[in-house]
């Protein structure tokens, strides 16, 4: 079962899309990106990560960029849940792979489906630029 | 009290027996609360940036649009900092 990590800091979608999508994804919630980055930065490994955009403290944006620093693996993975359609060059960089609140729920699973395919198995951080040289 | 349904099926209604009455007959969008989300919201509904808005004021707010989730219905609205925010349709 690919493991999920879901970030929306409204209290009755979190739970109600984390109970749908439970018989699908292993699933681990949080309200806010900061705790949940902390879980990638403990090594955890997340097939798909579904993060509302506009949170309180970190945005989905900035979890987007956060991510791109650690591993070029999670960008590709990384799926935006969003009430506002205007996502501006952000959209840009993400492709096909946002979507709009209120979606279709077969559609948001598919999605998820498909950039959690293959498995991730392992994480490959990215090279940290050498201040010396 | 008994129902015969068309086909012929007599349902037995007995009060007390069942708390939620007859919930098995009810149409599944009245029955959401039974495993899902309960269909009420407590006021004021709180957004995440500490805003708190009370039943009429989230008249005023822009409508989202109703997510379907499941066996729940949440109304979606706009917070005034632009975050989506939900509360059960009931």
């Amino acid at each position: 079962m690919p493991v999920l990590l879901f970030i929306e800091d409204d209290d009755l979608v979190r739970r109600a899309v984390s109970r749908t999508l439970q018989g699908q994804f292993a699933i681990t919630p949080y309200a806010s990106a900061e705790p949940a980055l902390g879980e990638i930065d403990a090594g955890k490994l997340f097939d798909a990560i579904l993060c509302d955009l506009i949170l309180t403290g970190m945005s989905g944006e900035q979890m987007y960029a956060a991510l791109a620093v650690r591993s070029a693996a999670y960008p590709p993975r990384l799926v935006i849940l969003t009430g506002s359609p205007q996502l501006g060059l952000f959209a840009e960089q993400l492709g096909p792979r946002f979507i709009t609140k209120p979606c279709s729920m077969p559609a948001l699973i598919r999605l998820l489906l498909a950039v959690s395919s293959p498995r991730l198995t392992s994480v490959t951080p990215r090279a940290t630029p050498n201040v010396d040289d | 009290m008994s129902t015969t349904s068309k086909l012929g099926i007599v349902a037995v209604y007995r009060p007390g027996a069942n708390p939620r009455g007859r919930s098995w007959l009810r149409p599944p969008h009245l029955r959401r609360g039974r495993f899902g989300l309960q269909g009420r919201q407590e006021w004021p509904k709180e957004c995440g940036c500490g805003r708190a808005w009370s039943r009429s004021a989230w008249a005023s707010l822009l409508r989202v649009g109703v997510f379907d989730v499941g066996s729940d219905r949440l109304e979606l609205r706009q917070c005034a900092c632009l975050s989506t925010i939900a509360v059960p349709l009931s």
